[in-house]
């Protein structure tokens, strides 16, 4: 028996640490294609990620900027699919793709010792994809069987209703899908979508893991060679709106008919879906982008309120009251747009009581200041969660890249640390009084 | 590679420890050997709902949460057929607060109604979300009394139905408390940036008093050889797809035929240039996805398929074109490459899985409870020795009719 020990004295605990983080090269290629080198001997695989201006908000009509970039591996001018698809399984590597609101990206994990003929592979599609015909046609038949399955959950459409109220049902981003749209897709929308936009001048690299000499000047001769753009194809209105570092250059610009947000009045929402055992719950307004001067601020406010297991919607309307398994807030951040938004599944008897907690939720963090417990814990988890997303190369690399979206990079963690130290509960009242006005609310329930 | 140290406290608690110094982490994980398994017919989901009730405080800590959050760490935890993993990525100079916390609840819980009462509504809402309110989410509520006659994996984990979680009682979640939660029934395993002496003599500290009750060993019902095709259908017409599961008994998770079977499971299915996914998804257009896979269960698992049925195809078209594959599989010979390329795959797997300190941990604790953590060292070797005979042979004997079940869902 250990006699000394007390179990009711919590161990002393340290100030979590500052990230460390991995230094970075920078390079430009002859073609103008960006590379970011993050380099941790320590590992025996790399990972390439491959990021285009390609996004959703590029595109004329729904669907092209994501079967662009799911299409990649069906087909080059050099190979088939299957045999795309056999090189990476044969070497064990897993390919991934994205498509983002901006950007399309590619992510290869590969064994360092087979990156020669994992990274020809992949440079191929980027630049030799053909979309065959017979592809496509079995991709959208199956991409529309997957589209009517999340139709048929409430979350979904309760994430789709939201977005086409805050953006507006015509505007890229909240991305408006009718079975239709998987019939008006072909093999010609998408290769002009690849022309115009796959090429030297749109393209980012992170090389991260264990990047030997080798491998880096395998990188840069495969995607040194990435064509420019052509220079007659540009599409002005575009270029103007978005400058690569993702900066809104709002002076002057002209905008494009169907990129104009036109968001709904505010207000309450509700979806119909017969037989739901639960409805799904989005209550949200806008949000904070990442530039702001009060997104250290608000990210503190967010965690408080629902950023964490221990938040005031979780301890309440999980904990406390059982209306739901998981409630969370987030604040999602694009480079044109940022909304807020709470999200729970709940009990549908508990639908209004839920609102009605939420609110209040709301409320209190505007009438009352938070107080040092809490405040403590919140800033502490805090620190420890940024300290996560840093945690190895390639959580760094992920970080560098949603960072690269908005012209940052990974030092930008240093400042959001630093200023949430010296955030006061004050600061904390006043954001939420400035960023969360009831009435300016959308909230949507599907049921 | 996961180089680890291993030692035993007087009271019958495992410990192991990895050092990995490529992270200012570290993983406090903790396994004990309950699951749904360990449950009674007329009581399923307790295993489950009990892992929500860990989480409500204990003996000296009236919040789990607030300490981890205060010290900069996170947790979560998950139950599975055979055990219940509770673990913490922590900082590692703030390691004491997780095992001071670990302790705590092994040591002695605080089991209140009104806890009890919250818990068992969030655990049905989640039974709702994640099982009932989304297409074939209920399948395992069908499929699984209907592959299993004897043993406790006749039920999915979340239960049978939300009425045995509704009526759970007091008294019945404090026995399986007592029952399960000791040291004898749990391994810790620690990973991170810690020396093991450390982290050895930290355990020592926090866990050494704990008691470790007499108790007797369950042994779960066997589950005879199944000697008959099973079969049923499900029809709603809100689905958005005909969809077939097939499943077939496999060996336990430690034996010679799950390797194998896992293999046989790449084969067809992992990867874009697998068999099923070529033939039956983009060449033959039967179905908009398929899958196969192992449930790795410890006594005795699946091998199933799963797949989404294209619109306009028959389900019994569907079918056969599965049926095919298997006898194609076991007919023709596969090809020295074919074997080659899921070994590769699995070695490349086991590779990624060791990036993470988080995942070292639970596998090293998860090896352990299947009977030896150095196994966790030994996979890759264990596939590599398997040939393209042992492959068409294990099929053989797996793939019978009569050691099929299956479940259609028709619109």
């Amino acid at each position: 028996m250990n006699l000394t020990l007390n179990r009711q004295i919590a161990p002393p605990t340290s100030v979590v640490s500052l990230p460390t983080l991995l230094a970075h090269a920078h390079k430009i290629l002859s073609n103008g294609v960006e590379l970011f080198v993050l380099h941790d001997p320590k590992q025996e695989v790399f990972r390439i990620d491959l990021t285009f201006e390609a996004g959703v908000y590029y595109q004329q009509q729904p669907l092209v900027a994501f079967a662009t970039v799911n299409m990649l591996n069906e087909g080059t001018r050099k190979h088939a699919s299957t045999e795309i698809a056999e090189v990476f399984d044969f070497y064990g590597a897993y390919v991934d793709f994205a498509c983002g609101k901006h950007s399309s990206s590619i992510v290869l994990l590969s064994l360092n010792k087979y990156a020669s003929e994992t990274i020809g592979m992949l440079g191929e599609m980027a630049t030799k994809s053909v979309f065959p015909e017979k592809e496509l046609t079995v991709f959208l038949k199956n991409k529309k069987q997957s589209f009517l399955r999340d139709r048929e959950k409430t979350a979904w459409l309760a994430q789709k209703e939201f977005a086409r109220l805050f953006f507006g049902a015509s505007h890229p981003y909240s991305e408006v899908l009718t079975e239709a749209d998987y019939d008006n897709i072909d093999t010609e929308i998408l290769k002009e979508f690849y022309k115009q936009y796959f090429h030297a001048e749109n393209c980012k690299i992170i090389l991260s893991g264990n990047i030997t000499p080798t491998l880096l000047q395998t990188t840069e001769t495969i995607f040194g060679a990435l064509r420019r753009r052509e220079s007659a194809n540009i599409d002005l209105n575009l270029n103007i709106d978005v400058n690569l570092s993702g900066r809104k250059d709002t002076d002057n610009q002209p905008i494009v008919g169907h990129r104009v947000f036109a968001p709904s009045p505010f207000g309450t929402y509700h979806v119909h879906k017969s037989n739901a055992q639960q409805t799904s719950l989005r209550v949200g307004t806008t949000g904070v982008s990442i530039l702001d001067k009060d997104y250290a601020a608000f990210l503190l406010l967010n965690t408080v309120l629902g950023g964490y297991f221990g938040s005031r919607l979780m301890s309440n309307i999980r904990e406390e009251k059982g209306y739901t398994y998981g409630i969370n807030s987030f604040n999602a951040i694009f480079p044109l747009s940022s909304y807020w938004c709470i999200a729970a599944d709940v009990n549908s008897r508990f639908v209004e009581a839920t609102t009605t907690e939420i609110i209040k939720e709301i409320k209190a963090l505007q009438q009352t200041l938070i107080g040092a417990q809490e405040f403590s814990t919140v800033k502490n988890f805090l620190y420890g969660e940024l300290l996560r997303e840093l945690d190895g190369v390639f959580a760094q690399a992920d970080a560098l890249r949603n960072k690269l979206l908005y012209g940052l990079d990974n030092t930008f963690y240093a400042s959001v640390i630093e200023q949430i130290k010296h955030i006061s509960p004050q600061q904390i009242k006043e954001l939420a009084i400035k960023q969360w006005d009831i009435e300016k609310m959308y909230i949507v329930s599907v049921g | 590679m996961i180089t680890f140290t291993k030692t035993t406290l007087k009271n019958g608690l495992t410990v192991l420890c990895h050092t990995d110094k490529g992270t200012p982490f570290v993983c406090v994980n903790v396994l004990y050997k309950v699951g749904s398994r360990n449950e009674s017919e007329n009581r399923t989901g307790l295993a489950h709902l009990f892992e929500h009730l860990m989480f409500g405080g204990s003996v000296n800590v009236p919040d789990y949460d607030y300490e981890i959050q205060m010290a900069g760490g996170e947790n979560n935890a998950y139950t599975t057929f055979d055990y219940t993993n509770y673990y913490v990525n922590i900082p590692a100079t703030n390691i004491e607060t997780a095992l001071w916390l670990e302790s705590d609840r092994m040591f002695g819980l605080n089991l209140s109604p009104e806890a009890l009462e919250v818990q068992r509504n969030v655990v049905i809402e989640e039974f709702k979300q994640r099982y009932l309110n989304v297409p074939y989410g209920d399948v395992w509520l069908h499929l699984r009394p209907l592959a299993y006659k004897k043993h406790p994996y006749a039920w999915p984990v979340i239960g049978k139905t939300p009425e045995h979680i509704e009526t759970a009682t007091l008294e019945e979640v404090t026995a399986f408390y007592k029952r399960f939660y000791s040291p004898t029934n749990a391994i810790i395993s620690i990973s991170g940036n810690i020396d093991n002496e450390k982290a050895f003599q930290l355990v020592e500290k926090w866990f050494a008093d704990i008691p470790s009750p007499q108790q007797e060993k369950q042994i779960s019902a066997t589950e005879p050889t199944q000697t008959e095709e099973r079969r049923t259908e499900r029809n709603n017409k809100e689905l958005p797809a005909d969809a077939i599961y097939k499943v077939f008994h496999t060996g336990g998770r430690f034996s010679d035929n799950y390797y194998a079977c896992d293999l046989i499971s790449d084969i067809l299915s992992n990867g874009q240039s697998s068999r099923l996914y070529c033939n039956l998804v983009k060449e033959r257009g039967l179905f908009s996805s398929i899958d196969a896979y192992v449930t790795g269960e410890f006594d005795t698992g699946l091998f199933v398929f799963s797949g989404k049925i294209s619109q306009g195809i028959k389900p019994e078209i569907a079918e056969q074109g599965i049926l095919e594959e298997i006898e194609n599989f076991i007919r023709k010979p596969i090809t020295e490459r074919e074997l080659q390329k899921v070994i590769n795959k699995t070695e490349a797997r086991i590779k990624y899985e060791e990036i993470s300190y988080q995942n070292k941990a639970s596998n090293l604790a998860l090896f352990e409870a299947l009977g030896n953590a150095d196994l966790v060292n030994h996979e890759a070797e264990i596939y590599g020795k398997i040939k393209v005979a042992d492959l068409q042979e294990t099929a053989a004997n797996l793939f019978k009719v009569d050691n099929s079940t299956t479940l259609l869902y028709l619109k």
